[in-house]
């Protein structure tokens, strides 16, 4: 600038001054510019900044201060309305060219590029501002060029529309060179303007960058799929990538979307026209999937477009036979109607490929599909053949690998090819099994097929060679042995061998064979049952019976229960009473190790034999050993077999004593049974006290209230068979006993609403069983014992609801228990209304007197008849207990 | 997969017949004829297969007839079959039974059986008269056997009934209804029983036999070979 066209007015001088002074202060400069910065004139402004960066041209705050001046006032002259355009334009060109100064040194200032990008931009000036662009990216730094591409790509996106499409391009894919990140909106750029070509190319990039990280989230599964989409559905625009090896790849890739990718890729090459080769994706589609659901999507693709074909075609053979009624195209459709619906009869198959494929080993699928293939047999061979070969019979699953043997065999013998049947059966008996049944099934089923077709030699001759043992020994259970080895110690096997042995062999064969299994020890009870049986038809008895001890010595209690049972019964059959001792060590041998609730099916035995065959008395012992032995809940049945025995083979007389017993030795809900029973034998008899004494004796575990039955029969009884008296006496013992009863603290509200329903509480006492009632019958004891005292106030308190003359008698009734009571201490509280009656002993007479006594006046009409029931009742009792007793004291 | 078919039949995939087990698999052992003299199985070797033969063994009858007079017999029969190869038979025995099979299980059953049998049989004498020439069922082979002479036959012939009826107790074949016992010294290969030049040649020995009184052993025991097991039984 001409030094003589520096203009300035007087109070500028000393920043004049200044400047002289200093030239090469930006400070001095910059003040100036202060200064002046009013507004007013700015083009002494843009004077003075000119200067200075003319002094300066290295300084950035003074290129930077001015520049934006600049841009400011080019700014203001823009918006303000006043100003004409061409004044405009050459401002801005001013301004332009002063940033391009600033450029030749600025060049290295990202922010005066950004800037004057920026500024150039707002004009509107496209192509300079995309060369500023350019240009600044060539001047500045690698490193910054990530300032610069935002405002470069928001200018190339905005304009892309509207021509410039190709230029945008170019500078995206420079940007995506720059910085790979960006492609993912470069894909999205392309596609918004339907250069699919390209973005596929860029879609694949992005996927074969193993580092590329998406800036949206996005997995590489996503843009898998957002690929194959775009390669499906644009089958022609893509050309520069090979969708078919892109889609494949995919398919091996994600496994999960499968389905979704082949129909994808039929779409691909239906799309594309090519309608026979998107056929063969679906049938390699339905060939390969290996899950139910890639399957279907796959298959109702594949229907789908079959189905489309065929209505295209009928459409186009309407139209075409209005017109002409070509014959060609008629056939067409024929044949496409012909594949829909060969495709439709092969879903089964096809779905059953398709499991098969995900499991190989799934033996009922294998079986499916031999049915699916039912009439062509030559398929059904090759699928048996592929099964057999396939299935691992370790891993099968959901059925045993060895029916696909067998039904392969089956199938040949159906087809009346024994010969090839028995091949296919010598390879199932050499091939691996999962275990012995298996191959012992498949022996037995060849042996089956020779059964049904030929001699039983044969089949004989066939399970002889398979029970063979092998060269070494084996261990059954050891699975480290081949199948095969261990075959000849299958139970299944053997069992079917003495079975064909017994039936066609002869005896010496067929016993040959059970002693072998004997020896091997793989018998069961069944079978030396079976073995001894057969022995016993062909009348080797003896031969028999060793059997039975052999089978004996190898099993163990409970398991041989049916062996000695059978033994038992043959033996017996046999002899009869010939071998009695024989039969009798038998027994003994038998009872000694038998648990006693499976001992009473032989104690019945053993007792039939010595009544039939030895002596009663013997007889009776057996019966008093199993009553013994046996458990409670067993024994009650045994009583009455052993009554009704002893009534038939000693006389009727003879079973008092074991209704004692019964009576003694059963829980109480049998014992009442029982003593009604007895009384009613003794009433049959004519022994009207000893019934009597029997009902007494039986009233002390009859509650009243709960056993209205026992009273209800004792009360017949009196009637029928007593005088006024006794039956006065049984009131008072009744009473006496709901007095007992009611003093039991256990005497709930419970057991009185079951008084209802008091049948129903004798099922539930016998099936209680004795663990559960006795404790508790024990303890009820207990109690009534130490609470006898109390027990007789309750008697009082009980009677007071009685009639009232009772109530005069009360306080007697109190003293004579008390005085009971104090009588009775060494008797260990023997102070029961029951005790009167049959505790008949010498000692407690004068007690029983008085308690009679006591009782007769508390019964409001005193008589004195007491005396006389004592008498006549007194020596019952003492024979009826005292024989009890003896018993008891003979078996303790 | 490929099938080995047949018109009408049902096809048999190769696969199959490859796998291992049974005709075709590696389980029948091979039978390779040579390794025995060119002698063929009348029955496959097989596990669990007996093969069970009553016999007297009769190596006293060798002694007495001396080896160098068996040994020119054998020549000249080796001539007279125009020289095929005339093997001694390796242990002479009187058999009494045919060689049938037993299974594993049934040896023990079997022996029992026959010892009960043979219990109370007593010795007997044998005296052989005749050299015969004795075709095998098969035909495969001839054994050239001193036959028993007609005096001393029924003894062994009650020997025999007595093994028979052992072997009808387990349903197994029965010795010949004719039987001709003899004791085989010597064999060949194929059927020479028909040869004319044979037939006189034995005709010749025979005569010289009869006419020395023939010879004889005494039969004491019996023994029953199974597989390699050998039972004895002593006669009293």
């Amino acid at each position: 600038m001409d030094p003589g066209s520096i203009f300035f007015e007087e109070e500028d001088l000393p920043y004049e001054e200044e400047i002289l002074r200093n030239p090469y202060s930006v400070k001095s400069w910059l003040r100036y510019v202060e200064h002046k910065a009013d507004g007013r004139r700015p083009v002494a402004v843009c004077q003075i900044y000119e200067r200075a960066v003319k002094q300066l041209p290295g300084s950035y705050k003074l290129w930077y201060r001015y520049l934006r001046y600049r841009r400011l006032l080019a700014r203001a002259r823009a918006n303000s309305p006043d100003v004409s355009d061409a004044d405009l334009q050459a401002e801005l060109s001013v301004a332009n060219a002063a940033h391009e100064r600033a450029l030749v040194h600025m060049h290295k200032m990202p922010r005066i590029w950004l800037d004057y990008c920026r500024f150039l931009t707002r004009q509107g000036r496209i192509t300079e501002s995309r060369r500023a662009f350019d240009r600044a990216l060539r001047s500045l730094p690698l490193t910054q060029h990530d300032r610069l591409w935002p405002p470069y790509l928001r200018l190339v996106r905005l304009h892309a529309p509207h021509g410039c499409l190709e230029t945008a391009l170019r500078v995206l894919r420079r940007y995506v060179r720059f910085k790979p990140e960006g492609r993912e909106d470069f894909v999205d750029f392309l596609l918004e303007h339907q250069r699919l070509d390209e973005a596929v190319a860029n879609l694949v990039a992005i996927i074969n960058d193993d580092s590329f990280q998406s800036s949206r989230g996005k997995s590489k599964h996503a843009l898998w799929q957002e690929l194959c989409n775009l390669l499906s559905r644009n089958p022609l625009e893509v050309t520069s990538v090979n969708a078919e090896a892109i889609i494949r790849q995919g398919i091996s890739r994600y496994t999960d979307q499968v389905g979704r990718l082949w129909t994808a890729l039929a779409e691909w090459h239906l799309r594309a026209g090519n309608i026979s080769r998107a056929r063969d994706v679906f049938e390699e589609a339905l060939a390969t999937v290996t899950t139910v659901r890639d399957f279907s999507q796959v298959f109702d693709a594949s229907a789908e477009f079959e189905e489309g074909l065929v209505r295209q075609l009928m459409e186009a053979a309407e139209e075409g036979s209005a017109a002409a009624g070509d014959s060609e195209e008629s056939l067409e459709s024929d044949l496409a109607m012909l594949r829909f619906e060969h495709l439709i009869e092969r879903r089964p198959l096809l779905l059953n490929s398709v499991l098969l494929r995900q499991n190989p080993h799934c033996v009922p699928e294998w079986h499916k599909r031999v049915q699916l293939l039912a009439d062509r047999p030559a398929e059904q061979i090759g699928t048996y053949m592929e099964a057999v070969k396939t299935v691992d019979p370790h891993k099968a699953s959901a059925g045993r690998a060895c029916t696909l043997w067998t039904e392969f065999a089956k199938f040949y013998e159906k087809h009346d090819q024994l010969s090839d049947a028995r091949t296919v059966f010598e390879k199932a008996a050499a091939a691996d099994h999962r275990t012995v049944d298996d191959l012992a099934y498949v022996w037995c089923q060849w042996a089956e097929m020779e059964l049904r077709h030929g001699p039983p030699e044969k089949a004989l001759a066939l399970l002889a060679k398979a029970v063979a043992p092998p060269s070494h020994k084996v261990d059954f259970y050891d699975r480290s042995e081949p199948v095969q080895a261990r075959l000849h110690k299958s139970l299944k096997l053997w069992s079917f061998y003495v079975d064909l042995e017994e039936s066609y062999g002869t005896l010496a064969t067929a016993r040959a064979a059970y002693d072998r299994m004997l020896d091997l020890q793989i018998a069961t009870p069944q079978i030396v049952i079976n073995y001894a049986v057969m022995l016993e038809e062909s009348a080797y008895f003896e031969e028999a019976f060793r059997v039975y001890e052999r089978g004996i010595a190898l099993f163990k209690w409970p398991n041989v229960e049916e062996l000695w049972k059978t033994y038992l019964i043959h033996f017996s059959d046999r002899y009869g009473g010939a071998k009695l001792e024989r039969a009798r060590d038998l027994f003994e041998q038998c009872l000694e190790h038998c648990p006693a609730e499976l001992s009473r099916p032989f104690f019945l035995l053993y007792a039939k034999l010595e009544e039939e065959h030895g002596l009663a008395k013997r007889a009776m012992n057996v019966y008093e050993r199993a009553l013994e032995r046996l458990p409670a809940n067993q024994r009650a049945p045994m009583f009455n077999i052993y009554i009704n025995r002893v009534a038939e083979l000693l006389g009727v007389t003879h079973t008092r004593a074991v209704y004692e017993k019964a009576i003694e030795s059963l829980p109480d809900a049998e014992a009442r049974e029982f003593c009604l029973r007895f009384a009613e034998l003794e009433t049959r008899l004519g022994e009207v006290d000893r019934a009597r004494a029997v009902y007494a004796y039986c009233a002390q575990i009859c509650d009243p209230r709960l056993h209205e039955q026992f009273w209800h029969a004792w009360q017949e009884f009196e009637i029928a068979n007593g005088s006024e008296e006794t039956l006065r006496e049984m009131l008072r013992v009744k009473r006496s006993v709901t007095a007992a009863f009611s003093t039991q603290l256990n005497y709930t509200a419970a057991a009185a609403a079951a008084a209802g329903s008091a049948d129903s509480d004798d099922q539930a006492e016998d099936s209680a069983g004795p663990s559960s009632s006795d404790p508790m019958r024990a303890l009820e004891q207990q109690q009534q014992q130490s609470a006898q005292p109390k027990g007789i106030l309750f008697v009082r308190g009980k009677d007071q609801e009685q009639p009232a003359g009772v109530m005069r008698t009360a306080p007697a009734a109190a003293e004579s228990a008390a005085s009971g009571v104090a009588n009775s201490n060494g008797a260990g509280g023997k102070a029961n209304p029951e005790e009167l009656q049959i505790g008949g002993d010498d000692d407690d007479s004068e007690d029983s007197d008085a308690g009679g006594e006591v009782m007769e006046e508390a019964g409001e009409d005193s008589d004195g008849g007491g005396e006389n029931i004592e008498i006549s009742e007194l020596p019952v009792p003492s024979e009826v207990l005292g024989s009890l007793a003896k018993d008891s004291d003979d078996e303790s | 997969m490929s099938f080995s078919s047949s018109s009408g039949r049902l096809p048999v995939p190769q696969d199959l017949l490859a796998m291992p087990g049974g005709v075709g698999g590696a389980s029948a052992a091979a039978d390779d004829p040579l390794a025995h003299q060119g002698r063929t199985r009348s029955f496959p070797a097989e596990r669990g297969q007996w093969a069970t033969s009553v016999h007297c063994p009769a190596g006293e009858l060798l002694d007495e007839l001396g080896e160098h007079r068996v040994e020119s017999w054998r020549s000249a029969l080796s001539a007279a079959c125009h020289g095929a190869e005339v093997h001694p038979v390796d242990s002479p025995h009187l058999s009494l039974s045919r060689t049938v099979i037993l299974r594993h299980h049934q040896i023990a059953a079997y022996t029992d059986a026959l010892r009960s049998k043979l219990a109370d049989s007593a010795c007997c004498p044998v005296v052989a008269d005749k050299l015969i020439a004795l075709p095998n069922d098969d035909c495969t082979r001839t054994f050239f056997a001193l036959r028993l002479a007609e005096h001393s036959a029924p003894a062994c012939e009650q020997l025999v009934a007595r093994v028979d009826s052992a072997m009808s107790l387990f349903g197994l074949p029965v010795y010949y209804d004719q039987p001709q016992l003899h004791v085989s010294l010597l064999w060949t290969l194929g059927d020479r029983s028909q040869d004319r030049s044979v037939q006189r040649l034995l005709d010749d020995i025979s005569g010289d036999l009869a006419s020395s009184g023939g010879v004889g052993f005494l039969a004491d025991q019996v023994v029953c070979r199974s597989g390699n097991k050998e039972f004895m039984f002593s006669l009293s």
